[in-house]
């Protein structure tokens, strides 16, 4: 069975690691990042199902980071997570292409459920692209 | 003549004195939560070894030790976070107190480290030997260091430094924050001008001054007034 993978990027490296193992332990494999270069570089070069970010981070913010992210791969399902929401954040983040924006500390079940769904989002955009190309492939050829 | 702080003839205004305390309280909520969610994940760590133990009977003491001491480890640093918060909000009782300059720089030290690290930058505090004691406004002093670390913080590239100390100097205590100025973020006027009418509050000066390697260092001359050296 495939796993999905994900990529939690927090400063905290305490937080990130006890929750990449309870993320571990319901199936999920799990990279971590310390900081938005890393995740960028991490995004780059991986398939995520889902990336989860903080806000607040050194150097590059969870809104910078995020936009970056999806400059380069813009079927990233990005979620925010953040000490304190407010609503300009959020909408900022949404604006951006942010799935979703959740407060921390979350629920770990509704933090894999919103996975969940950005993973199947994701693949249902990967399918439509597929269809997308395969239809201009078959056009160019005349078939 | 000793000039005696009227909040009603304060040069600093009530909304800018609020901001700063706004912006000290946010950060150390923001600590705080960390702490929380980090707690938080442990224990779920915990229920999720429970869990493990409940169906294979068997349970690995080691991991739930472990789990401990990270959990201790975690209560310790929300303790601290809550007691420099306390400290802080008190530090508006009174309009002036004898105040002893090794913990107040401390504490600012301490409550600033969260903007510095966001900027990749380090603050390191030199801690005096002796203790130095002055009469003043806690709150005005901490808002007149921390406006100096946020300029310092705003002005210098990322990983850089920037380092605390005070010392003796004739009738007053220097507070000296050093760091680099940026040659194309140097204008800071507003900044500087709000340090300066917080040392004339504080019957004191600011000045900027270069060091034997060319550090910029942001001086606040404290009066010592009533001030002792322990």
């Amino acid at each position: 069975m495939a796993y999905q993978r994900v990529l939690l990027v927090d400063d905290e490296v305490e937080f990130i690691e006890t929750l990449s193992q309870r993320m571990e332990a319901r199936g999920l494999k799990v990279d971590t990042a310390t900081n938005g270069s890393e995740a960028i570089k991490l995004a780059g070069e991986n398939y995520y199902d889902a990336i989860i970010l903080d806000l607040n981070m050194p150097g590059l913010d969870g809104i910078e980071t995020l936009k970056k992210i999806r400059d380069q791969s813009p079927d990233s399902q990005i979620i925010l997570l953040t000490g304190y929401a407010t609503v300009e954040k959020s909408v900022e983040a949404v604006k951006h292409g942010a799935v979703d924006f959740l407060e921390k500390p979350a629920d770990l079940n509704k933090l894999m459920s919103i996975i969940q769904e950005a993973s199947d989002k994701k693949m249902m955009l990967f399918e439509k692209r597929a269809e997308d190309d395969i239809k201009k492939i078959m056009k160019s050829k005349g078939w | 003549m000793e000039k005696i702080m009227d909040q009603n003839n304060s040069k600093i205004a009530n909304e800018e004195s609020l901001t700063f305390f706004g912006r000290i309280t946010a950060g150390v909520s923001h600590e705080v939560n960390n702490v929380n969610a980090i707690i938080r994940e442990l224990a779920g760590l915990m229920e999720d070894l429970l869990y493990g133990a409940e169906q294979t009977g068997q349970i690995n003491t080691e991991k739930f030790k472990e789990i401990v001491v990270k959990i201790l480890e975690q209560t310790k640093r929300g303790e601290k976070n809550i007691k420099r918060l306390n400290r802080f909000s008190h530090s508006v009782d009174d309009p002036r107190k004898l105040v002893n300059l090794n913990d107040l720089i401390n504490d600012i030290s301490d409550l600033s480290r969260r903007f510095a690290r966001l900027k990749h930058v380090s603050l390191v505090s030199d801690q005096a030997d002796n203790t130095c004691e002055v009469h003043t406004s806690p709150f005005l002093l901490q808002y007149a260091i921390f406006t100096c670390i946020d300029l310092l913080i705003n002005s210098s590239d990322e990983y850089g430094t920037i380092a605390l100390s005070f010392s003796e100097n004739g009738d007053h205590f220097d507070v000296r924050i050093s760091g680099e100025i940026k040659k194309e973020n140097e204008q800071n006027p507003e900044r500087e001008d709000l340090v300066r009418r917080l040392m004339n509050e504080l019957n004191g000066r600011y000045i900027q001054e270069k060091d034997d390697e060319e550090n910029d260092v942001l001086v606040l001359k404290l009066p010592k007034e009533n001030g002792n050296l322990h």
